[in-house]
């Protein structure tokens, strides 16, 4: 009998034991994957899969630390930076910005850099996302023909530029050697539907913005910190247009901003949505209900929204000459239903006359442009240069079918108020026009404003809209706009 | 028969030195099969590829090859250095330190001068005396090309300057026993350990 | 009587590389390491690049520099690369006036040797590059540099076909990267005691705080690219030329 009594005590001890382990397993597993996470033990081995902007590799989310090996080339290359406009690019990965870099925290990323043998120049990478010397400069630097190998612990979650970092460097930067990486966090981002990669940086060119041909790096401008071009994804309209992102209505998207500077920095702004959440300066840091958020010049910054109706979306800096005039601009397309009670659209449009009824006029009547001589072009070349300048002081309002925008902006195509016109509507490209008009049987009432271009580009403009949008077969010429000019 | 035979050799002879001077005319061209044998199985990254004589403090000839088979510890130096020297020369003797008597067999130190034209065999010998160098330090004296040559494969720079005093970078590089380079430090003061663990491993098998 | 014709051209030496004089300079450093000025000694510059045709020649006398001889330790592996087994069976002379690439700095030193010559120092070369162009489309070195790194210059081009300048030295900018001498002399700080030997000058913010003039990029590039080159090294548009002291 004493072993009976014995028996319950031991095994209450041992049952209660038992819980005890039981209960702190669970912490203890917990405890593992925070504090020392990052300079913990390394299992595995994959090979990044890198994207060009403005794609994004996949969600990493959970998982133990990895040896991440990424595959990185360097290759100078001529193409496109505006229409008409060649450059030659210095690039990681074939195109500007470099390709996107995404590991997780506590990754050991072992880097190899390559320079391509045709390359002129010696280079090397500094990713803002290694702790070292250097960011990994020092121990990067490769003549053309050689690869360099070496490895870093992503100490730290965020959003993190690099870029190269060889004498000159503010030049290595300015052709375009910068992109981005991402350190997710150690619990992995929250799902979004779309992610995208979005770079804003300038572009130095000795010839003025739109200049044709190819143009060279000017370090006089570099140093005064006057670009020619500020673009997004490495070019004018790279993702604008045809090229546009595209989103439907309800889906949530997350953008990977990044400024590759190597001077300004932006002040990025989504026309039509609200950033619902960012990331601050592409760190842990969030703000909620931001209208324009900054990205630093060799920074980053993280922003999420939710698109509720159709349209399409600008991204722009909104210092924002550079959107209009230099090429900071791309764009989301967001299609599907609308939704009026969010956003409307116009509901009534009427006269007003405050006191009198003088109208505010834009211009005085006259284009300020002197008369250049500018030889006559074939209509060839009159439809390329006019689609050009269409695109670039027409499209806005008219579209770039051509199709106006309904009760606002009258249609250029098939367009009888124009074929009735008996200056081909020179008249109305060079003094402007107001007043109620009727086209196609609609009317329209908005101000039209004088456009200031030369009566070569004008010459060029008309011949384009009437054979495009209006399946004329005529030349206008330079000296036939002339004729309207002073009238 | 003899006049015969001693007629066909002539004309032979005459052919070969014909066919000889054709061959020079066509100068430009590459010779397909003149490979060369390699020397004695020394792997092509070897420095002892620099196949040159040099003079050491003994004032004995020497071809840096002869140091194959133990592994090398070798640096740069000149003997009218001020400062950086005496402390490379120092970091030498606390690597040399961490090893017994009977370890210090199996492998050189080898000291190449920058300095030539002054440092001669005999102020070599002068200077190794005076820094108390061992039996197992060896100090060179080269031309100033193959000087020249070794310290861009050892990638140790250097530049004589007009005061003749000499701008040099500081390393110590270690050699296998086939002089192969498989270790370097840049640096003076630096941590003895890990240059002798270094050498330990090519010591080792 | 053949024969004699036939020993006459086999004596007959090969043409010798033109050479002109650079006169004396004072040489200002481009990294601040050196603060005073240097003197440069006149000396004699090869007028062109060495060549393809000038380069198998050497190999075809000094067997021990061929592709397929050559040890690792004096040029890696891409060592004469281009040269087509048509080329050096002298059947096809595409090559022969384009400058040689793809050339290490032993086996260009060894070229120089051969003649009586040497590889020019880095002051040597700089100095020699100062002088303008004449007599051509461009109207300084920045614009043939510019080109150069555009990517603008034509394939193949041959020796003498870029710029003349005003010593009557050809394509010092616009055909090929040169080796000099002392190239390893850009990875070094001036300070012996200096333990930190890394090109540091040449990372970030440090290289335009020492550089003598922080605008000129091109001479950046330029010593960046010695920077990256070790003695076996080879580049696809890596050559060179030859000096001589006076």
């Amino acid at each position: 009998m004493k072993n009976l009594s014995y028996f319950p005590s031991t095994l209450r001890n041992f049952a209660g034991l038992l819980v005890l382990i039981f209960l702190t397993a669970a912490c203890r597993q917990e405890q593992s994957t925070q504090g020392d996470a990052t300079l913990g033990a390394v299992e595995g081995e994959v090979t990044a899969q890198l994207t060009d902007a403005p794609e994004v590799p996949p969600h990493i989310g959970l998982r133990h630390n990895t040896k991440v090996i990424v595959q990185l080339e360097v290759i100078e290359k001529t193409m496109r930076l505006s229409d008409g406009v060649d450059y030659t690019f210095w690039t990681f990965g074939g195109k500007v910005p470099g390709k996107f870099i995404r590991v997780r925290q506590g990754d050991l990323v072992e880097f190899h850099l390559h320079n391509h043998p045709d390359n002129m120049l010696p280079h090397n990478i500094d990713l803002h996302a290694v702790t070292g010397p250097g960011g990994g400069a020092e121990a990067s630097l490769i003549a053309p023909g050689k690869s360099t190998q070496f490895s870093f612990r992503a100490l730290n979650q965020g959003l993190y530029v690099y870029h190269c970092a060889t004498a000159p460097v503010g030049m290595h930067i300015a052709n375009g050697m910068y992109g981005l990486i991402l350190v997710e966090p150690l619990e992995g981002l929250p799902p979004v539907d779309h992610e995208f990669y979005v770079m804003q940086s300038e572009f130095y060119t000795s010839g003025k913005n739109g200049e044709k041909g190819h143009q060279d790096f000017d370090m006089q401008k570099a140093l005064d910190e006057n670009p020619a071009y500020v673009v997004m994804n490495g070019s004018v309209g790279a993702n604008a247009g045809a090229n546009a992102m595209t989103v439907k209505v309800g889906e949530t998207v997350r953008l990977f901003l990044g400024n590759g500077g190597p001077n300004l920095v932006s002040s990025f702004h989504v026309i039509g949505e609200i950033f619902d959440k960012v990331w601050v300066e592409g760190g842990s840091l969030i703000n909620t209900d931001v209208q324009t958020t900054l990205i630093p010049a060799g920074g980053s910054a993280i922003a999420e929204f939710k698109c509720e109706v159709p349209g399409t979306l600008h991204l722009v800096d909104h210092s924002i000459f550079r959107a209009f005039n230099k090429g900071a601009l791309a764009q989301i397309k967001v299609t599907g239903e609308d939704n009026h009670d969010i956003y409307s659209g116009k509901q009534k449009e009427e006269v007003y006359l405050p006191e009198g009824a003088s109208i505010q006029t834009i211009n005085s009547g006259k284009s300020a442009k002197p008369a250049e001589i500018i030889p006559e072009k074939s209509t060839e070349e009159r439809m390329a240069a006019g689609k050009t300048l269409y695109s670039h002081n027409c499209m806005a309002c008219h579209m770039e079918q051509g199709t106006g925008i309904a009760g606002t902006f009258p249609p250029l195509v098939n367009s009888d108020f124009l074929l009735a016109r008996k200056d081909k509507g020179a008249g109305i490209v060079l003094h402007g026009l107001q007043g109620e008009i009727t086209v196609n049987g609609v009317k329209y009432n908005n101000i039209m404003p004088a456009v200031s271009l030369n009566d070569d580009e004008v010459a060029s403009i008309l011949t384009f809209v009437h054979n495009q949008f209006n399946r004329q077969n005529t030349l206008i010429k330079a000296s036939d706009v002339g004729q309207w000019r002073e009238k | 028969m003899l006049k015969i035979i001693s007629l066909f050799v002539l004309l032979s002879l005459l052919a070969g030195c014909v066919s000889k001077k054709e061959e020079k005319s066509d100068c430009c061209t590459q010779k397909k099969d003149t490979k060369i044998q390699t020397k004695n199985d020394i792997p092509g990254l070897s420095v002892y590829q620099i196949d040159m004589a040099w003079n050491t403090q003994d004032n004995h000839e020497i071809r840096l090859s002869s140091l194959a088979g133990k592994p090398v510890l070798m640096t740069m130096i000149y003997t009218h250095c001020g400062y950086a020297c005496p402390m490379m020369v120092s970091d030498l003797k606390k690597i040399e330190g961490l090893f017994t008597e009977a370890e210090r067999e199996k492998f050189h130190i080898v000291l190449v001068s920058f300095d030539p034209d002054r440092d001669q065999p005999a102020r070599l010998k002068t200077y190794a005396e005076t820094q108390q160098l061992g039996t197992n330090w060896t100090l060179l004296q080269g031309s100033h090309d193959q000087t020249k040559a070794l310290s861009v494969v050892l990638q140790i720079s250097y530049e004589l300057l007009p005061d003749s005093s000499i701008d040099h970078a500081n390393s110590k590089v270690v050699l296998n026993r086939q002089g192969e380079i498989v270790y370097r430090l840049n640096g003076l003061s630096t941590d003895p350990a890990a240059v002798a663990t270094a050498l330990r491993q090519e010591m080792g098998d | 009587m053949i024969r004699l014709l036939v020993l006459l051209l086999a004596a007959t030496p090969a043409p010798a590389q033109d050479m002109k004089v650079v006169p004396a300079a004072v040489f200002k450093p481009f990294f601040k390491g050196d603060s005073t000025a240097t003197a440069v000694k006149a000396f004699t510059m090869d007028t062109k690049a060495v060549t393809n045709a000038a380069f198998l020649k050497f190999v075809s006398n000094n067997p021990q520099w061929s592709a397929q001889n050559i040890q690792r330790l004096f040029a890696e592996a891409e060592y004469l690369s281009h040269w087509t087994s048509a080329f050096t069976e002298g059947l096809d002379h595409q090559l022969a006036n384009q400058p040689v690439v793809n050339v290490s700095w032993f086996a260009a030193r060894a070229y120089c040797q051969s003649q009586g010559k040497r590889l020019p120092s880095m002051a040597e070369w700089e100095t020699a590059a100062l002088s303008a162009p004449v007599d051509s489309r461009y109207q300084n070195t920045n614009d043939i540099i510019l080109d150069w790194y555009s990517r603008k210059m034509p394939e193949g081009a041959t020796v003498g076909s870029v710029y003349r300048n005003q010593d009557g030295i050809y394509d010092l900018f616009g055909l090929v990267w040169e080796w000099t001498e002392d190239f390893d002399r850009v990875n070094f700080s001036d300070d012996s005691r200096n333990s930190a030997e890394l090109p540091a000058g040449l990372f970030c913010g440090s290289a335009s705080i020492d550089a003598a003039d922080a605008a000129d990029y091109a001479t950046f590039v330029r010593y960046a690219f010695r920077a990256s080159l070790k003695g076996n090294y080879t580049g696809r548009k890596l050559g060179f030329r030859c000096v001589k002291s006076l």
